[in-house]
């Protein structure tokens, strides 16, 4: 009878990953579990006064030909976004679930420069993808990867082209463009199994996680990193996260 | 015989005493044949034939292990089943064999023949022309028909022998033909078991398996008194020509028998083995026929001195490198010191010593082989020891010392004489030394009781104190300048503390000074400055300077060194006077505490004119000036020098004569007089008995160990920690007590500076005293001229090195840099193992997670790793060791000035991190811009900020410059990265000294080139290339099949990235083609550089890689290069490309928004990229070439984007149907044209004109 149920539960949720990789090809492949999905939802909010963002500078010169003559660039620094109630949207929450597989695509998943932006301001792909940075606007980029855990690479993208680089290890690489200053955004490799971006209001989902006690990692670009611990208990509920990030105090030099 | 009586002796006792001596003279001879037969150097050569015969039985072991046997058995067996082959056609072969013989032998016949007939007609000839000369009747004239019988007759029997010769040669071919496969199988045996044979030869000569044999060895070797018959242990000798040493006044031919007992000395299977079988160290260098050494042209004593024809242990004259080794060889070899041998053998330590004899001219280029000497000469150089001891060759001749011409205008008499009694209780860092108060001078001792021994006695103390102060009171009494010019009021109201210390931390101050804390003190705020790295010790530690200085001095020095001390190495900065005063005020207002910090008890005498005790200094100047006379001495005291200021300045006068002050100094009044200290040209070749050893040679004295009067070094290296000790209890007039000062020497420092001048000797080699060659010449004063003026702090010139164990354990090294380690943002220090756990502890504490692995990023092209930028991963425990890049530590204190600021003191006193113009919102710190902005900088971008806010890197720098050009900058340095705030100084050069260092770049960037050709071949051959290129789905943009033409081999940015063709593989593949055979070894050796190899296997390697289709700019030619691309011919074909590559630099890549167009900078300064104004000039075409191909693969991390060298070329709007490499040629044509272009045909035909200049002096040559 058990072994019934878990087999049935099994096909399930191969049914449901494969609808989930149909249907997730724009968005980054979620990863899937095994038996018993259970779900993990919370938010990252923001610790202390909301700071104030100055736009970004765009250069006159060097926004020509961004954007069609009528518009101008959009000047939003996306680098700490703070939504409603100090929610941070743009954080990378996820987890590893021993013996899970990743999906990984077998076609190059795309990073877009449109109207001289980065979209979206933060990729998440797993360990393994390839990424296509193409360039959608009418102007010359140049994709300047800041990696140190792989082979970066500082690539002229003329209009229409792109440049492909693949991913072996899991890291947060800043990706920008010399050419345009204020464009910046970041591809975050990982090498969890399970992740998940936050929205506007700084929520995130973690769906198809089997019960267990697990170590959450969040990562922002500007707030740096930190962990939770998160049980999913055997019907497959976990307490709902609230994880507060505050900013970084500047660095100290470490050396004597 | 019976005595007879008649004689005057007696018989008998004749016979007994015959006997007697009999039995004596057979026992001589026994004893003699015995003790030949036992001689110490024949045990020593049957021991080295046994290692031997181990060593060959253990290779044979080696071999079998490795299926020499099977191989060898397998390969005999086909040649036993060719032969078999061969015996199954029957008697074929015998038949061809015999037919070619018989056609050989009618072939000869044929040939006899024809020559007959031959000598005929030449004789007929002959005849016939003698004939017509010397009108002979006898001889009879042959009608031309019957010459022409003779020519046909030679004709036919020519076709004769040509038919006979093919007719044998076809029937030879048979022969090998039918025995071709039994050729090949011998050959194969030969080749595959050829070290296999040689090993079993070698051990069967060494140990022969027949009985006679056997015996005759045994005679040969063994048998007292037969053995000299034919011996095989023989007396082995070098005798390198020309190379003397001086025997009793005469000069005598060097013979060196060392090998003789040092058999193993020059085989590398010997390495590591114990003495006296040991091979030498370093066989590369010395030695072996391939080193720049062969042992057979210089010997052995013209390194190690010592008795080169002794042959025994006493006698070579061996010498324990320490005590130690002196009591374990007195213990097991009877070893005593050699009294009655000039040239003792050097210590193990002190061999560097012999290095200088020849490469007295080439010290700069032996200094990674020979670091103790190398050591020694540049503590010669740094301490001044040149300037009053005279050494005919060295090479420096600016006074060590700041002059002293102006010194009013800068420092106060009472610091002066402070200084000048204690220069290390102020700054204990100086070279300078101390002159006074040392150890033959005793405060409490009574050095002369005054008025000629009637008056009061003046003691040590006294007398020092009184020298002291009258030398300062002569040297402010001769000066020009009470005063420098005063700040001007407005600069002075406008001045910024806070930016003073970013001024400072960012305009290069710290490159050659730094702040460290005294010894053994801490600061609570530990300064960025404070760091004290290899090359931040040029100029002096400014600690406490504001306690010594004015603030218009300061201010003044800043703007202009040179006007001050024409001579000083310190450089013009260039800095603004808002700048210069910006840093004066940091410097007085010392928000810090580090510039009017001063050491414990450190006191600038106020008082030091109470120390001008009239009657001491009368004392004194009776005997400095005995040679006046005492009548007209004392007349002069009473009178003219009656007044004590007088007195005390003529005295001091005389003192800074005595001492010498005027050696390192710059004096008035006595620029040119003549160095005081002896001259040390030779002083290697003094001998024992010159020396004075004072009266405690054979006392331990203050941890020194006892001196030996047999030897010279311990006397140097006590001179040296104390060189006043040798007068300590002897009874010496003032005048006559040592003067030499105290350096402060370290032990080490010691010892080093005693090997360089033990090298200093007389010796000559003729024939081979290495006088450089203009190359070597020139590196060698270009390198000196890098050093001296301290380029590489600010200017890495070669890579870092990262070794660790691989898979198999062996070590391995690339040129490579480790990445930051978990949430680092800075790399980990590569300065040394104990500075990485350092930083990995720190790593590992700051993210709470144990570190596993190290990530190497490459920097070159690795071929057994991978391309430049390319990673490489380790786990932590391989990692072995780190080597620090050379040259470039002022980088790392700019980025980290960038990242984290410097430390100052937070609210409540704790130290922040803070910089002059503070954090933004967010924590991240702002650094003010060229333009006067302040912006924050964020430290995720370390490659960038490295390549657009620090000092360049001069990786292959030669190769890149135009020579031209680089001189000129080099003596007036203009803008070429306006936003990097570290200034490129205006120096002083002496003369020859910008041509050298730009000689020195091109020497080094044109032999780099090989090893970088050879590295990046390997690579390339074994990176697999992309055919579809069609499908952009398939792969990235890399690799594109036509790649290895590229100027350079795209290595960086592929996806793929690993290692290239192993060593091993690309012998195999090179040995496809008869011509290209290199072995696997002697890649690797090219790779690496190795001279010798490169120079006579390089060739091969390069027609190699030209034949796989491989491509690489270079090598470097000599001298300046004209860009054809300026040539008027040129131009003309190509105008039209002129506005192509402007369009498609422009417009397509977008050239100007990083780099400058004319004047116009974009916005933000981290972006900004150097002019392209006057590249034409500035670079080498052949360097552009390469660089526009692929930026990252020439500097790694470099803000420049890959902007051509995509599978599918782009910019076809620009330049329609075009490909890669014509869009370069394009944008290239434009660079080097495109600020001539409205005059570009005058400046053509000057270029054209150089073209043939250079064309016509190749033409001569």
């Amino acid at each position: 009878m058990k072994r019934t149920f878990s087999l049935s539960a099994f096909l399930g949720l191969a049914v449901l990953s494969s609808i989930a990789i149909g249907v997730g090809q724009d968005a980054p492949p979620t990863s899937k579990g095994s038996a018993l999905a259970g779900k993990i939802a919370g938010r990252i909010l923001f610790e202390g006064e909301k700071p104030k963002v100055k736009p970004l500078t765009v250069g006159a010169a060097q926004s020509v030909g961004c954007c069609a003559a009528s518009e101008n660039v959009d000047d939003q620094d996306r680098s700490l976004l703070i939504g409603e109630g100090l929610g941070i949207a743009n954080v990378v929450v996820s987890l590893t679930v021993k013996d899970a597989k990743v999906q990984v695509s077998e076609k190059p998943v795309v990073y877009n420069q449109k109207s001289c932006r980065f979209e979206p301001h933060v990729l998440v792909v797993p360990v393994g993808t390839t990424v296509s940075f193409t360039n959608s606007d009418k102007c010359v980029h140049n994709v300047h990867l800041y990696a140190f855990h792989n082979t970066g690479f500082n690539r002229a993208v003329p209009e229409g082209k792109d440049a492909k680089g693949t991913f072996k290890r899991a890291e947060a690489i800043k990706v920008s463009c010399d050419i345009h200053p204020w464009m910046a955004g970041y591809v975050v490799v990982t090498d969890a199994t399970h992740w998940a971006l936050t929205d506007a209001k700084g929520g995130f989902s973690l769906e198809g996680i089997p019960a267990g006690t697990y170590e959450l990692k969040v990562w922002h670009e500007k707030l740096g990193k930190a962990k939770a611990e998160v049980t999913v208990k055997a019907d497959g509920i976990a307490e709902p996260i609230e994880l507060k990030m505050a900013p970084k105090k500047p660095r100290t030099r470490r050396r004597k | 015989m019976a005595d007879r009586g008649d004689t005057h002796y007696s018989v008998p006792s004749l016979n007994l005493w015959f006997l007697v001596s009999s039995v004596l003279f057979l026992g001589t001879m026994v004893w003699a044949v015995v003790d030949d037969w036992n001689a110490e150097w024949k045990q020593y050569q049957r021991d080295f034939r046994s290692l031997e015969l181990a060593k060959a039985q253990s290779a044979r072991v080696a071999l079998e292990a490795e299926g020499a046997m099977g191989l060898r058995d397998d390969l005999s067996r086909a040649v036993y089943d060719a032969e078999m082959a061969l015996a199954s056609q029957g008697s074929a072969l015998q038949d061809a064999e015999r037919r070619a013989y018989e056609l050989k032998e009618e072939r000869f016949r044929i040939e006899e023949d024809f020559k007959k007939s031959k000598s005929l007609l030449n004789w007929q000839v002959y005849g016939g022309e003698k004939a017509v000369l010397e009108g002979d009747k006898d001889i009879p004239q042959l009608e031309a028909a019957e010459l022409a019988a003779y020519r046909n007759d030679v004709a036919a029997k020519g076709l004769l022998f040509e038919e006979a010769t093919i007719e044998w040669e076809a029937e030879k071919q048979v022969v090998a033909d039918m025995r071709s496969a039994m050729a090949k199988a011998e050959k194969d045996l030969a080749t595959g078991t050829k070290a296999l044979t040689q090993v079993e030869d070698r051990i069967e000569t060494l140990a022969p398996g027949d009985v006679a044999t056997q015996v005759a060895n045994f005679v040969r070797d063994d048998f007292p008194g037969l053995e000299f018959i034919g011996p095989n242990l023989k007396v082995q000798k070098f005798i390198p020509a020309g190379i003397t040493f001086e025997l009793n006044f005469t000069k005598k031919g060097r013979i060196d028998m060392c090998s003789t007992c040092h058999m193993g000395i020059e085989d590398e299977a010997f390495v590591g083995e114990a003495q006296p079988q040991a091979a030498h160290p370093r066989l590369d260098l010395f030695l072996s026929s391939k080193s720049p050494h062969p042992v057979k042209e210089f010997g052995c004593t013209i390194c190690h001195r010592g008795a080169g024809e002794g042959l025994s242990f006493q006698h070579s004259d061996h010498r324990p490198s320490n005590e130690e080794e002196a009591r374990i060889w007195d213990d097991s070899r009877h070893w005593h010191k050699q009294h009655h041998w000039d040239y003792p053998m050097l210590r193990e330590q002190d061999v560097e010593a012999s290095c200088i004899q020849c490469h007295k001219t080439s010290m700069e280029l032996i200094a990674d082989s020979a670091p103790r000497v190398t050591e020694g000469y540049r503590l010669f150089e740094e301490k001044g020891c040149y300037a009053c001891h005279k050494v005919d060759w060295f090479p420096t001749d600016r006074r060590p010392g700041p002059s002293l011409t102006n010194l009013a205008a800068k420092l106060t008499p009472e610091f002066t004489n402070a200084w000048i009694a204690d220069p290390r209780g102020f700054r204990p860092t100086t070279d300078m030394p101390h002159f006074f108060n040392l150890e033959n001078w005793p405060e409490n001792e009574v050095v002369v009781t005054s008025d000629y021994g009637a008056g009061r006695e003046i003691f040590g103390g006294e007398w020092n104190r009184a020298a002291v102060a009258a030398i300062t009171t002569f040297l402010y009494d001769r000066h020009l300048l009470d005063a420098v010019d005063a700040i001007p009021a407005d600069v002075r109201a406008a001045a910024d503390a806070e930016r003073g210390r970013e001024v400072m931390n960012l305009s290069g101050c710290f490159a050659c000074h730094n702040t460290a804390p005294f010894m053994g003190e801490i600061d609570v705020l530990p300064a960025l400055s404070n760091n004290v790295t290899e090359r931040n010790q040029m100029g002096p530690n400014l600690r406490g300077v504001a306690t010594k200085l004015n603030a218009d001095w300061l201010y003044r020095w800043i703007l202009d060194p040179n006007s001050y001390w024409p001579h000083t190495r310190m450089p013009d900065l260039r800095l603004s006077e808002a700048d210069a005063m910006d840093i004066t005020a940091y410097v007085f207002e010392d928000p810090d505490g580090i510039f009017t910090d001063t050491p414990h008890g450190w006191d600038a005498d106020p008082e030091y004119q109470s120390s001008l005790d009239p009657e001491v200094l009368r004392e004194q100047a009776r005997w400095y000036f005995q040679k006046d006379g005492r009548t007209i001495l004392e007349s002069r005291l009473e009178s003219e020098w009656g007044e004590t200021a007088v007195l005390a300045s003529r005295l001091g006068e005389r003192l800074v004569m005595t001492y010498g002050c005027f050696s390192c100094h710059e004096i008035s009044g006595m620029e040119t007089m003549m160095p005081i200290g002896t001259e040390l040209s030779s002083w290697g070749s003094k001998t024992v008995d010159k020396l004075d050893f004072g009266q405690h040679y054979l006392k331990e004295v203050a941890g020194l160990p006892k001196l030996d009067h047999h030897y010279r070094e311990g006397w140097l290296e006590r001179k040296l920690l104390r060189p006043r000790v040798y007068d300590v209890d002897k009874v010496k007039v003032p005048k006559d007590r040592a003067r030499m000062p105290s350096f402060g020497f370290s032990k080490d420092e010691a010892q080093a500076v005693a090997t360089f001048v033990l090298g200093l000797v007389n010796d000559e080699v003729p024939g081979k005293k290495m006088a450089p060659n203009a190359e070597q010449a020139t590196s060698d004063a270009g390198m000196r001229a890098v050093r001296q003026n301290n380029c590489m702090s600010c200017h890495l010139v070669d890579n870092s090195l990262v070794t660790f164990r691989d898979e198999s354990g062996s070590l391995q090294t690339v040129r490579g840099m480790l990445q930051p380690l978990l949430d680092e943002v800075m790399p980990p220090s590569m300065n040394s193992m104990e500075a990485f756990a350092a930083d990995r502890e720190v790593a590992e504490f700051n993210a709470d997670e144990e570190i596993e692995e190290v990530i190497i990023k490459l920097l070159e092209a690795e071929p057994d790793y991978g391309g430049p930028g390319e990673l490489h991963f380790l786990e932590v425990d391989d990692l072995v060791d780190v080597t620090p890049s050379r040259g470039g530590s002022f980088v790392g204190q700019v980025l980290e000035y960038y990242m984290f600021g410097t430390a100052v003191a937070g609210e409540n006193g704790e130290a922040v991190a803070w910089t002059h113009g503070g954090v933004d919102g967010q924590g991240v710190l702002q650094i003010e811009d060229v333009d006067g902005q302040v912006r924050p900088y964020s430290a995720t971008e370390l490659d960038k900020l490295r390549w657009t806010f620090a000092p360049p890197v001069l990786l292959n720098e030669g190769h890149k410059l135009q020579p031209d050009w680089f001189y000129n900058f080099l003596a007036s340095p203009s803008e070429i990265r306006k936003q990097v705030r570290v200034k490129m100084p205006t120096f002083t050069f002496d003369p020859g000294e910008a041509e050298a260092i730009v000689g020195y770049f091109g020497n080094k960037a044109r032999w780099e080139w090989h090893s970088r050709y050879a590295r990046t071949l390997r690579l390339a051959m074994g990176r697999e290339l992309l055919t579809g290129l069609s499908d952009p789905d398939t792969h990235g943009w890399d690799m594109p099949a036509d790649a290895r033409n590229w100027p350079i081999f795209p290595l960086a940015n592929i996806t793929e990235p690993g290692p290239g063709l192993s060593a091993e593989d690309m012998e195999q593949r090179m040995a496809a083609t008869p011509a290209f055979i290199l072995d696997a070894a002697t890649i690797r050796s090219i790779e690496a550089g190795y001279k010798t190899d490169v120079l006579a296997s390089f060739g091969k390697l390069k027609a190699w890689g030209d034949s796989e289709g491989f491509s690489m700019v270079g090598p470097l030619k000599r001298g300046t290069e004209t860009s054809k691309r300026q040539t008027r011919a040129y131009l003309d074909a190509r105008h039209a490309f002129l506005e192509v590559g402007e369009s498609v630099a422009v417009e397509g890549v977008n050239c100007y928004q990083c780099h400058p167009n004319g004047s116009t900078y974009v916005e933000t300064p981290i972006s900004w990229a150097p002019s392209l104004d006057g590249v034409a000039t500035r670079l080498r075409p052949a360097w552009v070439q390469e660089w526009l191909w692929n930026p990252p693969a020439t500097y790694v991390g470099t803000a420049m984007a890959v902007n051509f060298g995509s599978d599918e070329p782009q910019y076809q709007a620009q330049y329609p149907s075009s490909t890669n490499a014509e869009q370069i040629d394009a944008v290239m044509d434009w660079l080097y044209n495109k600020d001539l272009r409205e005059v570009d045909i005058q400046s053509a035909t000057i270029a054209e004109q150089a073209g043939r200049i250079e064309e016509l002096e190749a033409q001569q040559e």
